[in-house]
């Protein structure tokens, strides 16, 4: 399988009345075709700004924005707005966001929603994108009695599946889902994993699914990211990372979910996240740390692990 | 349904209780939204007592219900004996005394206008707790959820506290009047991942140490292996399971809860090869449910007498009752 | 909360409008204030409504400070010569007639400068006759230049006012005079001021031509009468054409005085109504959105149905059968402005905090109804209401206003749309006399911009959605 998204440093900073949000603090990782990678992380770790500085979807007050992405062998961040918009978004990389499916428009048709990135990115007649709408109704799971419906009629399950078909529909390679299932009941969630999986497969897609439910994640996840304060403290494949995690937040992450199908006693880490305006300095997790050590106040190296991970402490540096 | 707890040594006994929503057009009746539709358990005297089911199946009206927030509409409610279905007035009153709410949105359950110890001053105010014990109150609430240094607090609003600092305060708020039952609904799904597990035990702590009984209404049946005794599963209205709660995590006798048990995830890096089993469809409109046994358009065991009559509550092993007609004796 | 408060006014204070909106509406309040303590308004009612008070006063006068700005000065005030007051330039002396019978005579001069460039407006005299016997009154007129003429020549035994403006015989007795005495007939209609004040010359024939004698002017008054006990005094007025700040109206009343006390009421109408209309419209929507069901299903009933009356004919159409006092007028306007969108906006307001997870936790822990009402819906809402109420009092100051101009409203009370009602029906438009209009046209619009400027900063405080803009 080969690499097709490769990023590195990326920055997303954002201006705000109290000072600059620093989001994505040079956010850097890579996956292959196929390849399903997760960013987990509490709220508010800045994962949503980097999905977002994925597919470009700025907010207005932008104070940064710098870095590399490297979509099959070329670097999207120079590509102007116009050309991105033609170029990337929904026909290389689609964006199912947070609740998406409560965002759908309660005046618009099913199908019209569906055949609207057809339409925009020119790649299909009226006549062609409703069959094509016809047909991706179908792979989701629901039936085409549907396309004349309004979303209100939808359960939210259902809704969720006609926004993964919207994602779908333009045939992208990478596909980034935020929380795609959070706001779902847990059997319908489990129904949306098991759709995901097929789709999958079938159809060689990528995915960065996006969440802070840890046990869901591992649903997707080749690959795995520990999101923490606008960094990735932990990267590697799920076998090592959920497993034996090395970051020490990372361990504690995966120490606080109260697990159903074993005995282990959830444990908790005292404190919350720092805010994203004034992070601490050095390691951003030192004030909660168990392993904090003096030297923890200076930026912790980039530690690769493995072939393609990393770990970001000074626990694991080489002295 | 026949109850045979014994009503004096619960301290809440349910009894086939009902809550159904009138739906209005212009000014009659055209139908009712049967959130709870015939719900008998009891909960004893310092026992943490989960309700388990998904959105929509009517737990959250439940709770809301013992706390006599929404009118029943059937069955009955009998706090330390006592009949408290649709008691007024001053017995009210009482009641509320005796009983605390935790909601699931800390920024939302507190009044923005209000500083902490004003939030905290309203129920002992509203109770009559003369003011010289005020204040001894509110501090020593606020020690008991580790808000501390106490006086730090008392002067600063919500809106500047964080989420898990906010739900303490509503568990401070809960317990000030040193009730006897707490209902709390979800009260940490809105908080992060990290702080979930401390809030629990924190409650819990503090449960341990006044006594006090405690309903904890959750969609996640994992937080209920470490913070209840007993669990109960609902489903479209109805308590499909009751038991201890290790037991019935490990030993789901209800096709709904075994399903549900299975469906949720630990994080596992096997998880991403295995399609998991679900039920197909999604949990039937509580306005028109099906009749007979609620599950039976999704259950894989359904059985002719499923879709016909209601399945009876029945003991499976000492204390683990199960709603289902796979167990009735023939 | 105080410390709330004081973070919210130090925010307020940030945005410009807001100082400047404040700033004009204390303006109103010193002006409200000082006329207040000035001139109590029992005193001020009596005093605005009489007639007698303002008898000396220059009707439809100009402002003074006019004068700064034109060549020609016109005459400022009045000029007041009373004998019964001693003072410079009038005297007075009474004799007993001793031969051919008893009798009385008395003679009265009186002296004054006249120095401006324009006529005075009017002139006027009063005969204060205390007698048993008639007597024979004799004015004679004396302008600087020597002229004289006998002005008036009656038999008086009371009290007798007589206005020398407009007195068609003694215009037409000049007229004659002139036409003899220059050989040709004034191309005009005289008047009396131009008799008594312009040089008799060959200027006096055409209005374009006119000249003013300025200096010294007597009057002299002379009394027979068979009444040895007899007593005559006089005063004569010569009125001016312009006086004080604002001028003056029909009835001869100070203009500033007027607007003065417009101010007071102006402010506590306009707030008073806003406050209790928009309090009430409050209290009225949270007990509908509280209780919900029928009582709900009733206030909002009634009030569509009182929403739909018209406002303002109603009032005309009451206001025929009963006069309004001021403060029933305000009651009345409070009661039926109530009804309106407010009570169903404020409705939406108080059914979305009804939903608010911390009401039901006040339930929870055994608030009262009154309680929730009281002391948890009615707070959050009221941050968003304030400054509807800041907002409508220009409404509510417009409106009486415009009540005043349709005949509406208090016919004693000294309130700016009164004052324009005045200026409409005594024709200031006709006669120029645009400082009438335009003082308590300028104070309508410049309260109501404070308020406005205040209202809308208030409306980017307390709506946060809007402070980002």
């Amino acid at each position: 399988m080969e690499e097709i998204l490769r990023v590195e440093n990326l920055y997303l900073y954002f201006r705000t009345s109290r000072g600059d949000v620093k989001a994505a603090d040079g956010v850097s990782f890579s996956v292959k075709r196929g390849e399903s990678l997760a960013i987990i992380g509490e709220s508010g770790c800045g994962k949503t700004s980097l999905a977002r500085a994925l597919i470009r979807f700025l907010p207005r007050n932008v104070s940064m924005y710098k870095g590399k992405i490297i979509l099959d062998g070329i670097d999207i961040m120079k590509l102007s707005d116009k050309e991105f918009d033609e170029k990337i978004r929904w026909r290389k990389i689609s964006y199912v966001s947070q609740a998406a499916m409560n965002s759908l428009n309660p005046v618009i048709k099913i199908v019209d929603h569906l055949v609207e990135p057809l339409i925009l990115k020119n790649m299909a007649s009226k006549k062609e994108a409703v069959e094509r709408a016809r047909e991706i109704l179908k792979l989701v799971g629901i039936s085409e009695d549907f396309l004349d419906r309004y979303p209100f009629e939808l359960s939210g399950g259902m809704r969720q599946r006609v926004v993964i078909a919207i994602s779908l529909i333009t045939r992208p390679d990478i596909v980034i889902l935020d929380e795609p299932t959070s706001a779902l009941d847990v059997m319908t969630q489990a129904n949306i994993m098991n759709l995901l999986k097929e789709l999958k497969r079938r159809f060689k897609l990528t995915y960065i699914f996006i969440t802070h439910d840890i046990g869901t994640s591992s649903e997707l996840a080749d690959k795995v990211a520990v999101m923490y304060a606008g960094k990735i403290v932990e990267f590697g494949t799920a076998e090592q990372v959920y497993t034996d995690p090395l970051h020490p937040y990372s361990k504690a992450l995966l120490n606080s979910v109260p697990r159903l199908h074993e005995e282990r006693v959830p444990t908790f880490v005292p404190g919350s996240p720092p805010s994203l305006i004034n992070p601490p300095e050095g390691c951003r997790f030192r004030p909660r740390c168990p392993n904090a050590m003096p030297i923890c106040v200076k930026d912790p190296p980039v530690v690769k692990i493995g072939k393609n991970g990393y770990v970001k402490c000074w626990l694991y540096a080489k002295k | 349904m026949e109850f045979k707890e014994n009503k004096n040594k619960s301290l809440l006994v349910v009894s086939d209780l009902k809550i159904w929503y009138p739906i209005r057009k212009f000014l009659s009746i055209v139908g009712y939204v049967k959130a709870v539709d015939g719900v008998s358990f009891s909960v004893k005297r310092g026992e943490i007592f989960s309700i388990v089911g998904e959105s929509g199946c009517g737990k959250t009206t439940l709770g809301k219900g013992i706390l006599r927030l929404v009118e029943p509409t059937h069955g009955k409610i009998f706090f330390e004996g006592k009949d408290v279905t649709h008691i007024k007035g001053k017995k009210l009153r009482e009641y509320r005394r005796m009983t605390g709410i935790v909601q699931q949105d800390p920024y939302g359950a507190m009044p923005p206008f209000m500083s902490i110890k004003t939030i905290l001053e309203e129920p002992l105010r509203i109770h009559k707790v003369p003011k010289e014990e005020r204040n001894e109150k509110i501090i020593k609430a606020l020690e008991e959820v580790k808000l501390v240094p106490p006086e730090d607090f008392l002067n600063k609003y919500p809106h500047m506290l964080s989420g898990g600092q906010l739900q303490r305060v509503a568990i401070a708020r809960a317990f000030i009047l040193d009730p006897k039952l707490v209902v709390a609904d979800e009260p940490v799904s809105m908080l992060d991942a990290s702080v979930r597990v401390e809030t629990l035990l924190l409650f819990k702590d503090l449960q341990k140490k006044h006594g006090v009984s405690v309903i904890y209404i959750t969609h996640d049946f994992s937080t209920t292996k470490y913070f209840s005794n007993r669990v109960g599963v609902m489903y479209a209205g109805h308590l499909v399971e009751v038991g201890l709660a290790k037991e019935v995590i490990n030993n789901p006798k209800h096709p709904y809860t075994s399903h549900l048990i299975k469906v949720i995830p630990d994080p596992d890096p096997q998880n991403r090869f295995v399609l998991k089993k679900t039920l197909p469809g999604e949990p039937p409109s509580l306005v028109n449910p099906p009749k007979g046994c609620r599950l039976w358009p999704r259950c894989p065991y359904a059985m002719d007498i499923c879709k016909q009559k209601e399945p009876p509550f029945i003991e499976v092993s000492p204390n683990h009752f199960v709603k289902c007609w796979l167990y009735a004796r023939k | 909360m105080s410390a709330r408060l004081r973070e919210t006014i130090k925010l307020l204070f940030k945005y410009k409008s807001f100082v400047i909106g404040l700033f004009i509406i204390m303006l109103f309040i010193v002006l409200s204030a000082y006329a207040m303590l000035t001139i109590p308004y029992d005193k001020a009612i009596k005093m605005w409504n009489s007639i007698e008070y303002w008898k000396d006063y220059p009707k439809l006068a100009y402002p003074a400070w006019i004068n700064k700005f034109s060549a020609k000065k016109l005459p400022e005030g009045t000029i007041i010569l009373d004998s019964r007051k001693k003072g410079l330039g009038i005297s007075k002396t009474v004799q007993e007639i001793v031969f051919g019978g008893k009798g009385v005579l008395i003679n009265i001069n009186m002296e004054f400068n006249y120095n401006y460039d324009d006529f005075p407006s009017e002139v006027a005299m009063w005969f204060y006759i205390n007698t048993t016997q008639p007597m024979l009154v004799k004015v004679t007129w004396i302008k600087p230049d020597g002229t004289s003429h006998l002005i008036y020549k009656e038999v008086l035994s009371t009290y007798q006012y007589y206005r020398l403006t407009g007195d068609l015989k003694l215009i037409s007795d000049f007229t004659a005079y002139i036409t003899k005495l220059l050989g040709r007939k004034p191309e005009y209609q005289m008047t009396t001021e131009i008799a008594l004040f312009a040089k008799e010359d060959e200027s006096i024939l055409s209005k374009e031509t006119i000249k003013l004698v300025k200096g010294r002017y007597k009057i002299k008054i002379e009394a027979r009468g068979d009444d040895p006990n007899a007593n005559l005094d006089v005063k004569v007025d010569i009125y001016g054409k312009v006086y004080g700040l604002l001028g003056t109206d029909d009835k001869r009343r100070d203009l500033l005085i007027g607007i003065m006390w417009g101010a007071p009421l102006a402010l506590s109408f306009g707030v008073l109504a806003s406050v209790m209309t928009v309090f009430l419209q409050m209290i009225i929507a949270a007990v509908g959105a509280w209780y919900g069901k029928w009582v709900d299903h009733l206030i909002s009933r009634v009030n569509e149905i009182i929403m739909v009356i018209p406002f303002l004919p109603l009032l005309i159409m009451i206001s025929y059968f009963y006069k309004f006092s001021i403060w029933t007028l305000l009651f009345v306007v409070v009661g039926l402005s109530i009804f309106g969108p407010g009570i169903k906006t404020y409705r939406a307001m108080f059914l979305q905090v009804r939903e608010m997870p911390y009401i039901e936790a006040a339930q929870a822990y055994g608030a009262s109804n009154f309680r929730i009402i009281l002391r948890y819906m009615v707070p959050k809402v009221l941050p968003t209401i304030i400054p509807n109420i800041v907002l409508s009092v220009p409404s509510f100051v417009f409106l009486e206003a415009a009540l005043a101009i349709l005949g509406v409203g208090d016919p004693q009370a000294i309130t700016w749309g009164k004052i324009l009602d005045e200026a409409y029906v005594g024709g200031a438009l006709y006669w120029g006399l645009y400082h009438w209009i335009l003082a308590p046209s300028l104070c309508l619009v410049l309260i109501s911009v404070g308020f406005a400027l205040m209202g809308f900063t208030l409306d980017r405080v307390f709506n946060p959605r809007l402070r980002e803009m």
